[in-house]
């Protein structure tokens, strides 16, 4: 038996932009993560109130008892006529808004929330609210299953696969926007502690209220004739997603959390390497996890050739995997470890990094606590060190921003774009900066270039000097001197990737995002925006226990 | 109105760095109006004072000159500048105290001297003509207004950290300030050209076709 000790990955491997957009949900993504503890905790859902019309205007309210608190989402339906739909940022209106509460809400925060909340960010809300959403009916789906329900019928299984939800959030906005509370107020709770665990549970409530709602609505058309939507078809459908721009610098600017996440992961991924030896159980447990993701990549529709193809060889690559167990030896020497190695050489990125989440999955015990840590207890805010010395700080450089001294910054195409903020809709875009006038309004997202600037003045200093002293005379690398001393604790806080070349895609770092959040079927709609599904195969909030609370994001295989 | 601690991060980046600053110092401001936020103290007056007077003139005037003072050339310190640099150089203040000129906004100077206090591990007072003010990074106790002009301060280390104030989990910015600066924070959004707009921004590709 091996006492081997893998090694992590090395951030120039993980942190390429081409292997962040081809990550996967695993055991440590934020919708698992809340389930699992919702399941081992016994939360209790109620509907408490659903006063809806026909045409599925009104509000309704869910409360969720915990341990310890009681959360509430209230939801407002809304009839929106079709020419008012979009999944823009900068929408005005939508089918459906929701805010989470803090503790059940009485009549007066009700009223509160019916004048704010249907305007989104042109609402203000408080220290009692945690999360304000908004989601948009799928107009192919929605009408064709409320018809099929309100006849008596199902609605068609393959118009519904096509599709794959009801509704889909435009937005998800917590951590204190537009005077909601501060994720620093509530991180002390243990159901916080994992970022984005409010925004999660608010989008498994909304699943939950969009299948109530379509029922409703059915049965005010149909009356008597009317019936409910078959619940293996129901527990298929997830929440839908638009993802644009906005997300994309997320990762760059929160490159303390985001360590934290992929650090995570990785150190995940190393633990099962280290396991010298695979129970059966445990590879009957990968195994199953591995066929039951065929199906779910079967199922992985796009209409993006880039990603389409991608899709094609992670089937190839699934059944790659498939082979090299069948015909591998026992579960002796390290064997997690030998597949991931085989795997660099075999597999895409998408088949290399889909295999190592599954590796994950029989390992629970081994992984499961990393959860605890994917938050930033500096909220972003570090000191810099001034004592550091020039020379110190330059091979900080050359370790962490190796990849970027290299690139040739005077080349017009490694400048390409710029990341700004439009005064017209104040959302974020991408621009040309060689045809646009944009570069003076351009937002600090390019650490690499910012850190090639950085060097090449510290190049002329004396390497004995502080960088307290460096910076009283560059303030202009202030901003990339702390990224790079956060990277001393934080290896994989950065991109290794130019982030403002013309190759550059930002779903690319979207996907990265949206893979921690548990999202699946990615289906791009341009090199700048996203659909994906949350929730897809979850059990219903009354439905979750400790035996399905783990695999519902794998379907289940079909006899 | 009752504001999140990220609204008024936010909204100070933005000023600031729309006010002319380099973005690591729009951070420090940032981070500075949060931490007084937290403590009860409301930083968006003095903070739409400071950019007021810096708007337009050149960063070098108002940053310190290591001396025995430091002191800006232009006569009066940023305390954004100034603070960073007691941030940075926080060792040499566990040595002998840092003596400060003439500053503007002085109470934005005492976050980044919270910083210091936490990155040396010490208790740090921050003394001036008719006042003092005392931080362990944690804890601020702060008995007066440093008023929006001091002719000088002195930064030492200190054995006693007398009672802070209480801590705050929201904002209440005065809303004049929060107006200015919010025109400040304007400057850092593009606005919309026939350039961009060729180029597909705004564009209808995000409108629903499912």
């Amino acid at each position: 038996m091996s006492g081997r000790q893998a090694s992590l990955r090395d951030p120039s491997r993980v942190m390429r932009l081409a292997r962040l957009g081809s990550m996967h949900q695993s055991r440590l993504s934020f919708m698992r993560i809340l389930t699992r503890r919702i399941a081992r905790e016994n939360w209790k859902f109620t509907r408490t109130a659903f006063d809806l019309d026909e045409l599925g205007t009104g509000c309704a309210t869910y409360t969720v008892e915990g341990p310890e608190r009681t959360y509430s989402m209230v939801a407002f339906g809304h009839d929106l006529p079709d020419e008012m739909r979009s999944d823009r940022v900068i929408a005005e209106a939508w089918d459906a808004t929701f805010a989470l509460f803090d503790g059940v809400p009485d009549e007066t925060d009700v009223e509160r929330l019916a004048s704010n909340v249907p305007l989104q960010e042109a609402g203000r809300y408080s220290e009692r609210e945690l999360v304000v959403s908004r989601a948009n009916r799928s107009s192919r789906l929605w009408e064709h299953v409320v018809a099929a329900l309100a006849a008596g019928a199902q609605p068609d299984a393959e118009q519904l696969d096509a599709v794959g939800y009801l509704m889909r959030t435009t937005a998800v906005y917590g951590s204190g926007k537009f005077g909601a509370v501060d994720y620093s107020y509530i991180r002390n709770r243990p159901e916080f502690a994992t970022p984005f665990q409010a925004e999660m549970l608010l989008v498994f409530l909304v699943r939950a209220f969009v299948l109530d709602l379509v029922e409703h609505v059915a049965r005010c058309r149909g009356g008597g004739q009317a019936v409910a939507l078959d619940r293996d078809t129901a527990r298929k459908l997830g929440i839908g997603n638009a993802t644009g721009l906005g997300m994309a610098p997320f990762i760059v600017n929160h490159a303390g959390l985001f360590n934290n996440w992929i650090a995570a992961r990785e150190e995940a991924i190393r633990r099962v390497r280290s396991v010298p030896t695979a129970t059966g159980a445990e590879r009957a447990l990968f195994l199953d996890r591995l066929k039951r993701s065929e199906v779910l990549v079967r199922d992985w529709r796009s209409g993006d050739p880039v990603q389409r193809a991608k899709v094609d060889r992670l089937q190839l690559d699934l059944q790659l995997i498939k082979a090299r167990i069948d015909d591998g030896p026992t579960g002796e020497n390290c064997p997690w470890d030998r597949l991931v190695e085989w795997s660099e050489a075999a597999l895409s990125e998408e088949g290399q990094e889909c295999l190592a989440s599954l590796i994950l999955e029989p390992y629970g015990t081994l992984v499961d606590e990393l959860s605890e840590g994917m938050a930033d207890p500096d909220d972003g805010d570090v000191r810099i060190d001034g004592s550091m010395s020039l020379a110190e700080t330059c091979v900080l450089f050359r370790e962490h921003y190796g990849w970027a001294l290299e690139i040739d910054w005077t080349a017009p195409k490694e400048t390409a774009r710029a990341w700004y903020i439009s005064e017209e809709k104040l959302e974020p875009r991408l621009g040309e900066r060689h045809e646009e006038d944009i570069a003076e309004f351009e937002q600090p997202l390019s650490p690499g270039r910012d850190a090639a600037r950085a060097y090449a003045d510290l190049e002329l200093w004396s390497p004995s000097e502080s960088i307290a002293a460096f910076l009283l005379k560059h303030p202009e690398h202030r901003h990339v001197i702390r990224r790079a001393q956060m990277c001393r604790s934080a290896p994989y806080a950065e991109i290794h990737d130019n982030t403002i070349g013309a190759a550059m895609l930002p779903i690319d770092m979207m996907r990265a995002k949206l893979s921690f959040f548990g999202a699946t079927h990615f289906d791009p709609k341009s090199d700048r925006w996203v659909r994906i599904r949350m929730y897809a195969g979850a059990p219903y909030p009354g439905d979750l226990d400790p035996g399905n609370c783990e695999d519902w994001v794998y379907p289940e295989q079909v006899a | 109105m009752s504001r999140s601690l990220n609204e008024v991060e936010t909204i100070a980046r933005k000023a600031t760095r729309g006010a002319g600053y380099p973005w690591g110092i729009a951070e420090e401001a940032a981070a500075a109006v949060r931490w007084l936020a937290r403590r009860g103290i409301d930083g968006c007056p003095p903070l739409a004072s400071l950019l007021e007077r810096t708007d337009g003139s050149k960063l070098e005037d108002w940053s310190p000159d290591p001396g025995e003072i430091w002191t800006a050339p232009g006569g009066v310190l940023c305390p954004l500048m100034a603070g960073a640099a007691l941030s940075d150089h926080a060792r040499q203040v566990q040595q002998c105290g840092l003596e400060f000129g003439r500053m503007a906004s002085p109470v934005l100077f005492l976050p980044l001297a919270g910083r210091a206090a936490a990155g040396i591990g010490a208790i740090l007072q921050v003394t001036w003509p008719g006042g003092s003010s005392f931080t362990d990074g944690e804890g601020l106790a702060l008995p007066g207004d440093p008023g929006l002009d001091l002719d000088g301060l002195l930064v030492a280390v200190s054995r006693e950290m007398p009672e802070a104030r209480p801590g705050a989990g929201r904002a209440s910015p005065d809303s004049q300030a929060w107006d200015r600066l919010g025109e400040f924070a304007c400057r850092v959004h593009a606005p919309a050209s026939e350039a961009s707009r060729r180029f597909g921004a705004g564009g209808a590709d995000g409108i629903d076709d499912d």
